[in-house]
C-alpha cells in the first residue's frame, strides 16, 4: 500500500478530530461561530482525504471520474468553512468576495455533475499507476480537457483574493493582536492555498501528471486556523481568568468599602451623569427616609431637599460639575415621614479627557445629632463666657464690698460713741477728739477702696507695698474657683516656697491676674475637656524681678494677633470689650514690669509679666 | 453683772478700737483682742462675759473660735460680726450655738441688745452651772462604794436585790444607806432621789 494512502488517511482524522473538538466548543458555546465554521472547514478537509483515497484505488477512468466528481462536494464545504472561518475570524472580509469565491465552487461543483465526466475532464482516455512512497495509487495518463477546465482555477483565484484582502485590511487596523493574526493565519491560508491551487491547476490541465494531493495543504491551512481558534480559545480562557480575578478584587473592595462605609454610617452613592442612572447603598436610603426597595434617582433625592436649601444644593453640584472640582455641602432634608435631618454630602465628578462630566460617587452622613450638640455647646458656651463674666464681676465686687465694709463700720460705731459721749454731763474732749480722728481715718481708708476700685476702670495711683506673690495668686484662684469648676477647668498653681515679696498694688495684681485667667478659661472653651487646665507660676527670672506666668491648653492665639493682644479695643470675642489686656499692661508697666504673651510649643497660649522683687538688690 | 467683760475680738484695728469705745461708752467692761489665740489666752475661767467676734479674721476664724470656746471651761455665749451677712453661714453659726449674728454695720441698739442678751444668757447659764456643781458638792463626801449603792437605790432596788447584785451582805447595804443619809442630810428615799436627779447623777 502506498504510503500516500496512510498520509490521506492520517490528515483525515486529524481532521476529524479537530473537526469534533471544535464542534463540541460550538456546542457548549453556540456564540463561537468560529469554531463551527473551523469544523465544517475540517470535515471538508476530511472528505476530500477520503476523496483522495478513492482517487487513488480507482481501476477505471469512469471509477475516477465519479471519486473526482464525488471528492468535489468536501472541496467545496471545505472551502466555504474556510470563507466563513476568515469571515468570523477577521471580520474584515468583503461578503461580496466571499459570496463570489463561494458560489465560484458551488458553480464548479454543479459543473462537475453536470458537463463531461468532471469539470475539468470532458473524457478520461486512460489511467496509469503512479509508483512512489513504496506503493502505487492511480492517475490520469491522458484525458480530453473540458472547456470549463479554468474554473477551479477562477474559483480559488476569486478565493486568494477574498483571503488577501481581508488579510491586508486586518494588517491595516493595527494592533500588534490584529497583525500578529493576519500575519500567521492571512499568510498561512495564502500561502497553502496558492500551493494547493497551483497543484491542483498542473494536475488539471495536465501539465503534470500526480495524484491529487489536495488534502495536504488544505489540513496545514486547517492546522494554521486551528492553530489560531486554540489561541482565542486560550486567550478567551485567560481573560475569563482575569475577569474573575478583578471582580474578585472589585468584589473584595466593595465588601472593604461598604464595611468602612457601615462602619461609619455612611451612605455611599454612584451617580452616572450619561445614562442619569444614581446607585446607592441601603444605608443612603435610609439616610433619606426611603426603604431599600425604592428605586433611587436623583430626581428623587433633590426633591427630599429642604425647599429653602434646594437652590444652594443645586448650584453647588452644578458648579462642581463646571469647575471640575469636589464638592461638600450640608444642607437640610425633608423626609417623606415630615422629619427634618441635616446631612452633610461629599462628591467627586470623574470626567473624560475631553472635560465632559461622565460621573459623580460620594458619601452621605445624617449629621442631625453632631449639629445638635454642636448648637447646644455653643449656646452653653455662650451662657457660660456670659455667667462667667457676670459671676466674675459680681465676685469682685463683693471682695471690694467687704473692704469697704470695714473702715464704714468703723466710722458707725465711732459715730455712735461720740453720740453717746456727748449726752455725757461731762465731755471728755480728748476721747472725742480721738473718736473724730479716727472717723477721719477710716473715711480715708474707705476713700482707698473707692479709689482702687476706681482705678481698675483708668489709670490710677499705685500703692506698691511688699507682699508674698503667693497669697495673690490664692486669693485669684479662691475667686474663680467656682467659675473654674464650673466650666470644668483645672487650675494648677505652681509657687517655689521661699520666693521673695514682691513690690505691688494687691488689687491692681489680682486685677491683672483675674483677666489673664478668665481669658484662658474663654480660650479653652473650644477645646476637648481633657484640655481645660490653666497653669499659674511664678518663679524668679533673676535678682530683680519676678516672672509670673498663666498658661491654657487652647488653640494657642494667632500669629497675627500676637503683636495687637494689648492694644485698646482689640478683642477676638463676642463680648470683649477689648479692655482687659491694655489694662494689664497698663498694670504691669506702672509696676516696672512688662507683660507679654507666647505660643506654647506644645500648644496653647502663654501670658507672662515681670515684677520688681521687694527687697531686692536695687533697694537693699 | 458689774464684773461681766464684753471680749471684743477683731483683726481690724480702727473697728476693734470703735466697737470697744461704743461698748466701754454704753456701760460694758470691754476686752480688746486683735485676734482668737489673744483672746483664748485672756480667757480666765471664773469670768462672767460674751464675746463679740468677727467672723472673717485670718489665722482663726469666728466658726473656729467658736469651736474652740465650746471646749474651753468657760463656754462663754458668742455674737459673730460679719462685713456682708451671707445666710449659710449664719445659720450653721446659729446651730453651733451662736447667740447672735450681725453685721459690722447693724445698728448700735442691735448691737447692744444682742451683748445684754447675751451676758444675761451667760449669768443663767453661769448660775445654773454654780447649782450644779454646789449640788455636785454635795455628793463628794461619799465613798466609790457608797456611790455604787446610791445608784441602785435611786432605780428603786431593794437592799436584797443590791445586795445580790454588787455581791455583798445585805447588812453592808443598810450601813451604806444610812451613811449616805447621813452625809447627804436627807431623811427619805424621796429626797435622796430628787437629789440624785438635781445633780443630774455623774
Amino acid at each position: 500500500m502506498s504510503w500516500l494512502i496512510v498520509i490521506c488517511s492520517m490528515a483525515a482524522a486529524a481532521s476529524l478530530t479537530l473537526a469534533g473538538m471544535h464542534l463540541l466548543v460550538w456546542w457548549q458555546n453556540r456564540a463561537a461561530l468560529a469554531s463551527l465554521a473551523f469544523a465544517v472547514a475540517a470535515l471538508g478537509v476530511a472528505g476530500t482525504a477520503a476523496g483522495e483515497c478513492l482517487l487513488f484505488h480507482s481501476r477505471t477512468p469512469e471509477e475516477y471520474a465519479a471519486a473526482l466528481r464525488w471528492a468535489n462536494v468536501p472541496v467545496t464545504v471545505m472551502i466555504a468553512g474556510i470563507v466563513w472561518f476568515v469571515q468570523t475570524g477577521f471580520g474584515t472580509g468583503k461578503i461580496w468576495l466571499a459570496g463570489l469565491a463561494v458560489g465560484l465552487r458551488f458553480l464548479t461543483l454543479i459543473l462537475h455533475f453536470t458537463t463531461g465526466v468532471t469539470a475539468v475532464h470532458r473524457e478520461i482516455i486512460s489511467l496509469r499507476q503512479f509508483e512512489s512512497l513504496g506503493g502505487s495509487v492511480s492517475v490520469v495518463a491522458e484525458a480530453v480537457p473540458s472547456r470549463w477546465v479554468f474554473m477551479p482555477e477562477l474559483s480559488n483565484l476569486v478565493l486568494l483574493i477574498f483571503v488577501a484582502d481581508a488579510t491586508l485590511r486586518l494588517w491595516r487596523s493595527g494592533g500588534a493582536e490584529n497583525r500578529g493574526r493576519a500575519l500567521r493565519l492571512g499568510c498561512g491560508i495564502l500561502g497553502f492555498l496558492l500551493a494547493a491551487a497551483g497543484f491542483n491547476g498542473l494536475i488539471n490541465h495536465q501539465v503534470i501528471h500526480s495524484p491529487y494531493l489536495v488534502s495536504l495543504p488544505f489540513l496545514a491551512i486547517v492546522l494554521v486556523m486551528s492553530y489560531e481558534a486554540s489561541r482565542d480559545l486560550l486567550r478567551s480562557i485567560q481573560l475569563t481568568r482575569e475577569l474573575q480575578e478583578s471582580e474578585s478584587h472589585l468584589r473584595e473592595s466593595e465588601r472593604r468599602l461598604t464595611f468602612a462605609a457601615a462602619a461609619s454610617d455612611l451612605g455611599l452613592w454612584f451617580w452616572n451623569l450619561e445614562t442619569n442612572v444614581l446607585w446607592a447603598t441601603d444605608r443612603t436610603k435610609e439616610i433619606f427616609g426611603f426603604t431599600p426597595e425604592t428605586e433611587p434617582s436623583f430626581e428623587r433625592f433633590i426633591a427630599c431637599v429642604h425647599p429653602e436649601d434646594r437652590p444652594l444644593v443645586e448650584a453647588t453640584i452644578t458648579e462642581s460639575i463646571a469647575r471640575q472640582q469636589n464638592f461638600a455641602s450640608k444642607y437640610r432634608i425633608l423626609r417623606p415621614d415630615g422629619k427634618i435631618r441635616w446631612i452633610d454630602v461629599r462628591g467627586e465628578a470623574n470626567f473624560a479627557e475631553d472635560g465632559k462630566a461622565l460621573s459623580m460617587t460620594g458619601v452621605v452622613a445624617d449629621t442631625t445629632e453632631r449639629r445638635q450638640a454642636e448648637l447646644e455647646t455653643q449656646e452653653l458656651q455662650r451662657e457660660l463666657t456670659h455667667s462667667g463674666r457676670v459671676s466674675l464681676l459680681g465676685q469682685l465686687a463683693a471682695a471690694l464690698a467687704h473692704e469697704l465694709s470695714q473702715p464704714l463700720a468703723a466710722i458707725l460705731r465711732n459715730a455712735e460713741a461720740a453720740e453717746l459721749m456727748l449726752q455725757e454731763p461731762e465731755l471728755d474732749l480728748a476721747e472725742l477728739r480721738a473718736i473724730v480722728v479716727d472717723i477721719r481715718e477710716d473715711d480715708r481708708r474707705a476713700g482707698q477702696v473707692i479709689d482702687r476700685l476706681r482705678s481698675l476702670l483708668k489709670r490710677g495711683k499705685l500703692d506698691p507695698q511688699a507682699m508674698a506673690l503667693e497669697a495673690v495668686i490664692s486669693d485669684v484662684v479662691a475667686l474663680v474657683r467656682n467659675e473654674a469648676t464650673a466650666r470644668m477647668v483645672k487650675l494648677d498653681v505652681f509657687v517655689p516656697p521661699c520666693l521673695p515679696r514682691v513690690l505691688g498694688d494687691r488689687v491692681h495684681l489680682q486685677q491683672v491676674l483675674l483677666n489673664l485667667i478668665v481669658n484662658a478659661m474663654d480660650a479653652m472653651n473650644e477645646s476637648s475637656a481633657d484640655r481645660h487646665r490653666i497653669e499659674i507660676a511664678a518663679s524668679q527670672a533673676d535678682d530683680e524681678n519676678i516672672e509670673v506666668s498663666v498658661a491654657d491648653f487652647g488653640p494657642g492665639i494667632p500669629a497675627e494677633y500676637l503683636n495687637r493682644l494689648f492694644e485698646p479695643f482689640f478683642t477676638t470675642k463676642a463680648s470683649g470689650m477689648g479692655l482687659g489686656l491694655p489694662m494689664s499692661k497698663t498694670i504691669i508697666e506702672a509696676h516696672h514690669g512688662r507683660i507679654w504673651a507666647e505660643n506654647r510649643p506644645e500648644g496653647g497660649a502663654v501670658l507672662r509679666f515681670t515684677l520688681k522683687v521687694a527687697d531686692g538688690p536695687g533697694r537693699a | 453683772m458689774s464684773d461681766a467683760k464684753v471680749y471684743v475680738v477683731d483683726d481690724d484695728a480702727s473697728f476693734l478700737l470703735a466697737v470697744s469705745r461704743l461698748l466701754r461708752l454704753s456701760g460694758f467692761q470691754v476686752v480688746d483682742c486683735d485676734s482668737g489665740h489673744a483672746f483664748l489666752a485672756l480667757l480666765e475661767p471664773a469670768t462672767a462675759g460674751c464675746v463679740v467676734a468677727d467672723l472673717q479674721m485670718p489665722c482663726m476664724d469666728g466658726m473656729a473660735l467658736q469651736a474652740a470656746l465650746q471646749h474651753a471651761d468657760n463656754p462663754l455665749p458668742i455674737i459673730f460680726l460679719t462685713g456682708q451677712g451671707d445666710i449659710p453661714t449664719s445659720v450653721r453659726a446659729m446651730r453651733l450655738g451662736a447667740e447672735d449674728f450681725l453685721t459690722k454695720d447693724a445698728p448700735k441698739e442691735e448691737l447692744l441688745g444682742a451683748v445684754r442678751r447675751a451676758l444675761a444668757r451667760d449669768a443663767q447659764e453661769r448660775a445654773s452651772r454654780a447649782h450644779l456643781a454646789a449640788l455636785r458638792q454635795r455628793f463628794q463626801p461619799l465613798s466609790a462604794r457608797e456611790i455604787e449603792v446610791l445608784r441602785h437605790v435611786v432605780r428603786g432596788r431593794l437592799n436584797k436585790q443590791i445586795a445580790d447584785d454588787l455581791g455583798i451582805h445585805e447588812r453592808t447595804v443598810k450601813l451604806h444607806r444610812t451613811a449616805i443619809t447621813t452625809k447627804l442630810g436627807v431623811h427619805s428615799v424621796a429626797e435622796l432621789t430628787k437629789l440624785w436627779l438635781e445633780a443630774e447623777g455623774f
